[in-house]
């Protein structure tokens, strides 16, 4: 990370083609040779962030006797099974009992095939930390923990301060560029508008929200000979050799937007996916990604990233019908999205996670949670070692080892950077890049939980 | 068939010098920019990117060093220029080999054409079933230019380089479809124009009079509407006043345009100097929406529009957002301090940030006590204090351009020490109320609170604070120690031009501006009134000639305000547009975080220009932002009140219109071709409000109006 400002040289310009090739292709409806390419390894990391910070402890229950008797006597209202929320029975490789909230049920068939994987209190560090070296604030910490506005930016930064404008994806994508030169295409997209997760140092944030076209207004015409020579002007405009480079790039910009929206209707009549998709907002953002990965022949694209949301989750009230609703909302948007990538022969290709601003305390508040820090998330995809738990599951208690204070607000075992450095490993970041991607990564003993195979 | 190669299309040279910015572990490979065609006596600029030391290539063409007429020649440069006429294998090879490493070399494959041709429009657009005939308007027209229906070749008669016709029968299965007309021109290097649709009707031909022999009848005439030549415009009489509004304003108006070219730059410039504050409506019972929504309005209404602009740039280095300080209480004061300091010295603009209690909030200080043995205070706002508000990570030369070690690395300005001691020297400051430490209050600026703040001797930057300071003096030697750093003038110069004129200033632009914030001749340092007529002054702002590094794309607030506007317009002040700006990444003063909507530093994509707004600027954002044009051209509502009167009064006039357009928006540099091709589809329209509505809007979406240069 620098400040540079300038270079030395500035005779710098670059006047880009790539976007006269998409525009060829426009012309020529259904020509897609001018981006056919062999794409022999394709990989995407798809985040669900689910924002505003969900309650792990209610996600994953501990079934074991004396794991299961401690929960039910600090959750009070909030223990499972109740009268919205059944359990539904899981076990570790290692025989551990544990219960997903039922909520999760439509993911419960990929954990018996071992595709699904729990990564158990995760969270943001600076380095590791005792509950001993919190209380005596003797170790650095995360600044603002517990602060949404904060945290959500950590979180996708993978920085303790949130610093440095980038987010830890867009960086592992900006460490793995050179995969994706031949690409026309954008490497990372958000469904959620622009998203710092997906915003590396070369990588840009682009935005497609789920049943946005990239149509323009105003360029409709009767008859339809009328709209090509508007479209036909357009493209003529555009393509003016302005002599400014900055000028150039933006056309660039909008001539890229026509031939996306071309692509992006071509592979809706002709790669329609068999897989129905919940019509909820989660389930039409990974349709949307299930889309674009199905172009990824055409567009030459190697390494992707995504980035979907689904808010709601800052429970402090009325938890358990609200939090039930939204993990069904996840998990029946995350199994369609699964069995898309099934579809499309990328299920091993594509792995899906979950993030969340942060856990929430293990005590409850009337009838919901406050903000924690550690959680539990779920890793997605056929190149997941699933039906299994990594990390340290913490042993429910007030007071205890993992709690930062006295109301199980959990001290992360897991750091985000170790987390996310598995995912990236696997992605292609490899270990001299991966201080890059995660700086302090060197702070925890290992970059590689082990769940990805 | 490289159809859309229309203009002759250079990419001059990048050998790019990645720097410690971007550099990741890449393979040593030679990357050349970029494959494509070339016509026959065209050049094309190229570029190789090459991660060796030294960077330097050597060139050559079929393995032909330099080349030859034969394949075409290329520049020690890498400018290419193609042959005199096609080669019998019309694709060469155009390879560049690394001086550092002869082993490593990259290559691009370049397609050599005829003038490639094109088709701009057809005439009827529709016909019915049986024999038809139709007019092609385009360029490089040449006598066995053939004309396609789909992939059926048509009798094609030549008639000029810009005109055939050419006849053809539908099959009647094509009832009621379209065919794309195409035209190619044959041969060696041959090019295929792009498509244009014909409409083919239900209805048949009525049965033609009784067959006579002879004599043939002649095609039926086709009604002819070609559209004027649009010629090249009114001139740039302007483009002086509009250039200066860009930088200077949220763009111009047409009575601003004409203040300054009645008064001229620097009258002008006195006079917003002197122009009173707009004011900004107190907090109390605003929803934090509306406060968004006046922020826009203010913007593209307010008489101060110099203040204005500087202030908004100001934020975008001193952030504070609405995601965190998410009520009017805790955003209008620092607004006010933004505003009331655009014009004062940046040291007391500092010290009244740092007191902020807004600020206290957003990055932390309220409340940040002394702390106990081992531990910290509070480093939020010390970091940002010293890396995006005064002296940047690392070491700048006077011109702003980094300095580097013996080892070509930047020097870091400041290491963790240093902002742990800057946050101790900063510790005690509280919210206004009874208590040494109060809840969040934002009725004034944060108070200080000695039993709260670390007494102990600090070392920073060189500079030493004794043990025993109190809150106050503290926090003034610590910033004073800051504001004195070196960096200070290159860095905030460099931000504000990237902000206010140009992505891409020369080192020396910087350096004339960084020495008048350094001393404003008066011996005094930050005065951002003598720094902004410094950077508005200067020959490099005020060059009306565009340079191949020059401009600034617009963000999407001011995109959109200048638009307004230009169309003599404004954004009311009830509005629904900060939800439309969210989906563009730029909600209203909310910023994603500290670091704003955007980097000062990002690149554009696969350059090596600097774009910061490029970041927020990918196709779904052009869209959007295309949309909201349409918007306010289409259907304003309540969110703009414009004026598009002087357009619709010259609408029958084809090239009154565009004279009107161009000068509204591109202040008369709208080119030869562009008029042509807005002739041509204007001419096409069926009302005054179509061809209206086409020109504005065609032209707001062209890279020229995106872009202020």
């Amino acid at each position: 990370m620098t400040n540079s400002a300038q270079f030395p040289s500035r005779r710098d310009l670059f006047r880009l083609s790539a976007g006269s090739a998409a525009a060829a292709a426009i012309h020529r409806l259904g020509v897609t040779s001018a981006f056919a390419q062999s794409v022999p390894d394709y990989k995407a990391l798809v985040c669900v962030f689910l924002a505003g910070g969900h309650d792990g402890h209610n996600m994953i229950v501990p079934q074991s006797q004396v794991s299961y008797d401690a929960y039910m006597k600090i959750r009070k209202g909030l223990v499972l099974p109740d009268g919205n929320t059944k359990l539904h029975q899981i076990t570790t490789k290692g025989g551990t009992p544990y219960a997903f909230n039922d909520g999760l049920a439509a993911l419960g068939p990929l954990w018996l095939q071992d595709k699904l994987a729990v990564v158990a209190n995760v969270g943001m560090l600076v380095q590791p930390t005792t509950r001993a070296q919190y209380l005596a604030k003797s170790v650095p910490l995360p600044t603002n923990l517990f602060s949404h506005a904060d945290q959500v930016i950590q979180m996708q930064a993978g920085d303790p301060n949130g610093s440095g404008g980038t987010g830890w994806a867009g960086r592992a994508a900006d460490a793995l560029q050179a995969m994706n030169a031949a690409a026309t295409f954008p490497a990372a997209f958000s469904m959620n508008g622009a998203a710092l997760f997906c915003t590396g140092k070369v990588i840009q944030s682009a935005s497609l929200y789920p049943g946005f076209d990239l149509s323009l207004n105003g360029m409709s015409g009767w008859p339809a000979s009328a709209a090509a020579a508007k479209a036909q002007a357009l493209q003529d405009i555009i393509k003016l050799d302005s002599g400014v480079s900055v000028i150039q790039a933006a056309n660039k910009v909008r001539q890229d937007a026509l031939a996306l929206n071309q692509m992006l209707r071509n592979a809706g009549k002709t790669a329609s996916l068999v897989t129905k998709f919940p019509g909820t907002n989660l389930g039409q953002q990974l349709q949307q990604a299930a889309q674009i990965i199905s172009l990824r022949a055409s567009t030459g694209i190697s390494r992707q990233i995504f980035f979907c949301s689904l808010g709601g989750f800052d429970t402090h009230s009325n938890q358990s019908w609200t939090y039930w609703d939204l993990l069904k909302q996840v998990s029946e948007a995350m199994f369609a999205f699964y069995s898309a990538t099934a579809e499309m022969g990328v299920a091993d290709k594509v792995t899906t996670f979950t993030e969340s601003d942060f856990g929430r305390s293990l005590e409850p508040s009337g009838t919901g949670s406050d903000h924690g820090w550690g959680n539990h998330h779920l890793v997605m995809g056929g190149a997941v070692k699933g039906g299994d738990l990594y990390g340290t599951f913490p042993f429910p208690a007030l007071g205890g080892p993992d709690d930062s204070g006295n109301r199980g607000v959990l001290i992360p075992t897991t750091a985000i950077d170790q987390y996310g450095a598995t995912l990236a490993k696997w992605f292609g970041v490899d270990a001299a890049s991966m201080s890059s991607v995660f700086p302090r990564i060197g702070n925890f003993t290992t970059a590689d939980m082990g769940f990805m195979g | 068939m490289e159809a859309f190669n229309t203009f002759a299309r250079h990419i001059l040279l990048v050998v790019t010098t990645f720097l410690a910015l971007c550099a990741t572990a890449t393979a040593q490979q030679i990357t050349v920019y970029s494959a494509g065609s070339v016509a026959v006596g065209q050049t094309r600029q190229l570029t190789a990117y090459v991660p060796l030391s030294p960077n330097t290539v050597t060139w050559s063409v079929n393995g032909i060093a330099g080349g030859d007429a034969t394949v075409g020649t290329i520049s020690g440069t890498g400018k290419y220029s193609a042959p005199k006429t096609v080669p019998m294998t019309p694709t060469v090879s155009v390879k560049a080999t690394s001086t550092a490493n002869a082993d490593k070399s990259g290559a691009v494959t370049l397609t050599i054409t005829q003038p490639p041709v094109q088709l701009w429009s057809i005439s009827p657009t529709s016909v019915p079933l049986g024999p038809y005939t139709i007019r092609i308007n385009g360029a490089n027209l040449i006598a066995s230019s053939v004309v396609y229906a789909g992939d059926v070749a048509l009798k094609t008669t030549y008639a000029s380089a810009t005109s055939v016709s050419a006849t053809g029968t539908p099959s009647a299965a094509q009832a009621g479809k379209q065919i794309a007309i195409t035209v190619r021109n044959p041969g060696l290097g041959g090019t295929t124009s792009s498509a244009v649709q014909l409409s083919v009707t239900t209805e048949t031909k009525p049965p033609e009079p009784t067959p006579t022999p002879t004599p043939t009848p002649t095609p039926t005439p086709v009604p002819t509407s070609n559209p004027p030549n649009p010629g090249a415009g009114l001139g740039t009489a302007n483009l002086a006043a509009g250039r200066m509004l860009e930088q200077a304003a949220f763009g111009p108006t047409p009575a601003e345009l004409a203040r300054v070219n009645q008064l001229g730059v620097n009258a002008w410039l006195d006079e917003q100097f002197a122009m009173p504050e707009s004011a900004i409506p107190d907090p109390g019972g605003m929803q934090s929406g509306q406060l968004q929504q006046e922020y826009l309005s203010r913007l593209s209404t307010a008489p101060d529009q110099l203040r204005q602009r500087v202030a908004n740039a100001l934020g975008q280095i001193i952030v504070i957002s609405m995601n965190k300080n998410i009520y009017p209480n805790e955003m209008v004061p620092y607004l006010r301090i933004l505003s009331r300091h655009a014009f004062n010295n940046y040291r007391d603009l500092l010290d009244s940030i740092t007191t902020s209690s807004q600020m206290g909030k957003y990055l932390d200080l309220a409340n940040s006590n002394k702390p106990g043995p081992g531990g910290g205070a509070n480093e939020n706002y010390p970091r940002e204090l010293m890396q995006l508000f005064t002296i940047g990570l690392s070491m700048l030369n006077a011109d702003g351009t980094p300095q580097l070690d013996g080892a070509v690395k930047t020097i870091p300005t400041y290491d963790q020490a240093a902002v742990q001691q800057v946050a101790l020297a900063l510790t005690g400051w509280t919210f206004p109320g009874p208590n040494n430490n109060n809840w969040e209050n934002f009725s004034g600026p944060m108070k200080p609170v000695d039993a709260n703040h670390d007494t102990r001797v600090k070392n920073f930057l060189g500079c030493t604070l004794p043990a025993g300071q109190n809150t106050t003096q503290d926090k003034d030697a610590t910033l004073d120690c800051i504001f004195k750093h070196p960096n200070v003038g290159p860095f905030l110069s460099l931000r504000l031009i990237r902000s206010l004129v140009t992505s891409n200033p020369s080192p020396a632009y910087v350096q004339r501006v960084a020495t008048v914030f350094n001393d404003n001749g008066a011996g005094v340092r930050g005065d951002l009134k003598a720094t902004v007529r410094a950077i508005l002054t200067d020959a490099e702002a005020r060059n009306d000639a565009a340079a191949v590094s020059s401009g600034r794309l617009k963000d999407p607030i001011y995109h959109v305000v200048s638009f307004a506007r230009a169309l003599n317009g404004k954004i009311s002040l009830a509005n629904g547009l900060p939800w439309q700006f969210s989906q563009m990444a730029q909600t209203p003063l909310t910023p994603a975080s500290v670091f704003s909507f955007y980097s000062p530093l990002y690149r554009i994509p696969k350059s090596t220009q600097v774009g910061p707004e490029f970041q927020i600027y990918t196709p779904t954002e052009s869209v959007l932002r295309g949309n909201l044009f349409w918007q306010m051209i289409s259907n304003p509502g309540g969110d703009f009140t414009l004026d598009t009167s002087p357009f619709t009064a010259v609408a029958s006039d084809t090239v009154k219109l565009i004279d009107a357009v161009d000068q509204a928006l591109l202040y008369g540099r709208m080119s030869t071709p562009m008029r042509q091709t807005l002739a041509n589809i204007i001419t096409a329209q069926p009302d005054a409000t179509s061809r209206v509505q086409l020109a504005l809007y065609l032209t707001a979406l062209s890279g020229q109006f995106a872009v202020q240069h």
